[in-house]
């Protein structure tokens, strides 16, 4: 009883340590990642604003300057260049880094979210199909989708980029592809336990057409597990995408991709980390606080998606 | 078993039938393969070209192709690559076995270094064991492995000069190893991670661990013996799809480290010249390995969890 109240005492205590305070605020709300993302988001939309230069713009004068902070590198490399320009240093073009990252936050977004957004529609309308018909319309969408489970999703990416050729086009079909199956499985395993609810037999009998159920009851029930899924598997379509373009089979090399731009300054490593380590960075922020905030969103929403 | 076994089977079968119908669709889609042919030794005459299209038997209706090519394949014969006309056959056999090398490195160091932390995150919850565990895994996650591998690269071979950057073909070492296993390891090591450490939250929250500890059994025996044994089904049978994950994952690091693997070949040549027969070689032998482990994966959870085996 005694250890009950000095453990009792201590947490009151710690309740008005302030740090402690924030540090449980931190952990109870995802305000870091969002935070992060919401800059991802205004760097995506406001780019022309943001951005102090033209991500493409080459400068043969000002090639490989080092970030503001590295005054000494600066300085050893050349002396003219003021304080103030190229905050993030610039690549083996000359071309402004923080500049392509911004832009680079705007393909990197629109990329995902187109192929997402179809993703959605299709694969929500095939598991709703496949969950409310059942039968053999059940049977051969199940059977696709197992299929493409099985298939090595990166060199297949492989095969259509060769086949179509690279653009932001192909790119977002081939994010589409890793992005739909997913939807079907999750919302038929959801469709067949709601269409047997008391509410949807109800309509039923009230005479409701089965397209009518569907949009009014069912969809209304999945939406949760619809948009839990999306956010958890938006990092993973942003990492495919830097993946692939990396290999120099993604996106073409005249856009500011974040994927791309690591791949170009690897062979210059030795003289400029800079043209690497920050798109990566860029990434790796973006990812993390997508699969973050989509965590917290699973165990908010939808806790049963907890499986691993 | 048997009745789960046969069905699983001819599921695979299925699925490479699948598969490669995709990959001899798309590679017919790039366009007609007669002028890839003819491509390097200049565009011929029509009479060249249609002499040609006999001798591919690209003249038949597509279905007929399909078959011929698919008969094929089960001969082992992959047909022969564009530019210097070997057999698809050889240049896989030559680079799989530089895959497969790095690929099982970096499948052990995942093991290596996930399962055991998994286990320690689970039972030492909450505290920081458990906080570094649950780091590793956001991070692996999150970090996209061409990166991680450039980023060793910056810090281990130009700034300390640890370990090599490159694969060089003379005086190879097994230091050539440490870099590209960690790059595309650490991803692999973030799965083990979170799936053993689930499996061992759930199996130490359960009533027979309880009796276990109720009944006085030492703590290792209970974590070792009652817990682990059972929380083993999932990182067993993610192992098996680990492992045929990073057969093709391994691109990205033989990339990054000029490794003479067959992703890199089937990546830098095929794609660089176009050579089909290559690419679609090499994809049809990653579709079957992916295949052949997806399957294993499967006996795996069926032999190690019996209710599997009868629903």
């Amino acid at each position: 009883m005694n250890e009950g109240a000095t453990f009792e005492a201590r947490l009151a205590g710690q309740q008005r340590n302030p740090l402690f305070r924030t540090w449980r605020i931190i952990r109870r709300w995802p305000i870091v990642p969002v935070a992060i993302l919401t800059v991802m988001a205004i760097f995506a939309i406001f780019a022309p604003l943001l951005a102090p230069y033209d991500p493409i713009k080459q400068s043969l004068r000002h090639q490989y300057v080092p970030p503001v902070w590295a005054t000494e590198e600066r300085v050893a490399k050349d002396a003219n260049i003021t304080s103030t320009e190229y905050i993030l240093g610039s690549d083996n073009l000359g071309r402004d880094i923080l500049s392509r990252i911004i832009y680079g936050a705007r393909i990197s977004l629109m990329v995902a979210a187109v192929a997402l957004t179809s993703g959605i529609l299709i694969g929500t309308t095939l598991g709703l199909i496949a969950g409310w018909y059942g039968g053999i319309a059940d049977e051969v969408i199940a059977r696709i989708v197992d299929i493409w489970y099985a298939l090595p999703f990166l060199l297949v990416a492989l095969v259509i980029v060769i086949v179509l050729g690279q653009s932001l086009q192909v790119m977002m079909f081939i994010l589409f592809l890793t992005a739909w199956s997913q939807f079907v499985r999750n919302v038929r395993a959801e469709v067949l336990s709601l269409k047997e609810r008391d509410y949807v037999n109800l309509a039923r009998v009230a005479g409701a057409s089965p397209f009518y159920i569907m949009y009014k009851h069912i969809l209304p029930g999945v939406f949760n597990t619809i948009v839990v899924i999306a956010t958890l598997s938006v990092g993973g379509l942003i990492l495919a995408e830097a993946t692939l373009t990396f290999l120099g089979a993604g996106l073409p090399s005249n856009i500011p991709a974040w994927g791309l731009m690591v791949g170009e300054g690897q062979g210059d490593l030795r003289i400029a980390w800079w043209i690497s380590f920050w798109p990566g960075l860029a990434i790796f922020l973006t990812v993390m606080s997508l699969n973050f905030f989509g965590d917290w969103l699973r165990d908010r929403w939808d806790p049963r998606l907890r499986q691993v | 078993m048997g009745a789960f076994l046969i069905r699983r089977l001819a599921f695979v079968l299925i699925a490479l039938l699948g598969a490669t119908a995709v990959v001899f669709g798309l590679s017919r889609m790039a366009g007609d393969p007669v002028l890839l042919y003819a491509k390097p030794a200049g565009y011929g005459s029509e009479d060249y070209l249609d002499n040609l299209r006999k001798k591919l038997g690209t003249d038949r209706p597509l279905v007929i192709q399909y078959l011929r090519w698919v008969g094929q394949l089960v001969q082992g014969d992959l047909g022969r690559t564009l530019l210097a006309e070997r057999p698809v056959i050889e240049v896989i056999k030559e680079k799989i076995w530089n895959t497969f090398q790095l690929a099982f490195a970096g499948w052990a160091f995942a093991t290596i270094i996930g399962v055991p932390l998994g286990v320690l995150s689970a039972v030492k919850r909450g505290t920081y064991w458990d906080y570094l565990g649950r780091g590793i895994a956001l991070f692996g996650q999150a970090l996209p492995a061409f990166w991680v591998g450039v980023m060793l690269v910056l810090v281990f071979a130009v700034y300390w000069e640890i370990f090599p950057a490159a694969f060089k073909g003379e005086g190879f070492s097994p230091k050539h190893f440490i870099l590209p296993t960690i790059t595309i390891g650490w991803g692999a090591a973030a799965g083990y991670l979170r799936i053993t450490r689930s499996a061992m939250l759930e199996v130490l929250d359960s009533e027979f661990v309880k009796l276990a500890r109720a009944k006085g059994a030492g703590s290792s025996s209970v974590i070792w013996k009652h817990a682990f044994k059972n929380a083993l089904i999932p990182p067993l049978t993610l192992s098996a799809l680990l492992l045929a994950g990073l057969m093709n994952g391994a691109v990205v690091a033989e990339v990054v480290f000029a490794w003479p693997g067959l992703g890199r070949v089937a990546l830098v040549e095929a794609v660089n010249n176009n050579d089909f027969p290559l690419l679609t070689g090499a994809v049809f032998i990653f579709t079957i390995i992916y295949l052949i482990m997806n399957f294993v994966a499967d006996m795996l959870y069926a032999w190690a969890d019996p209710r599997i085996r009868y629903s």
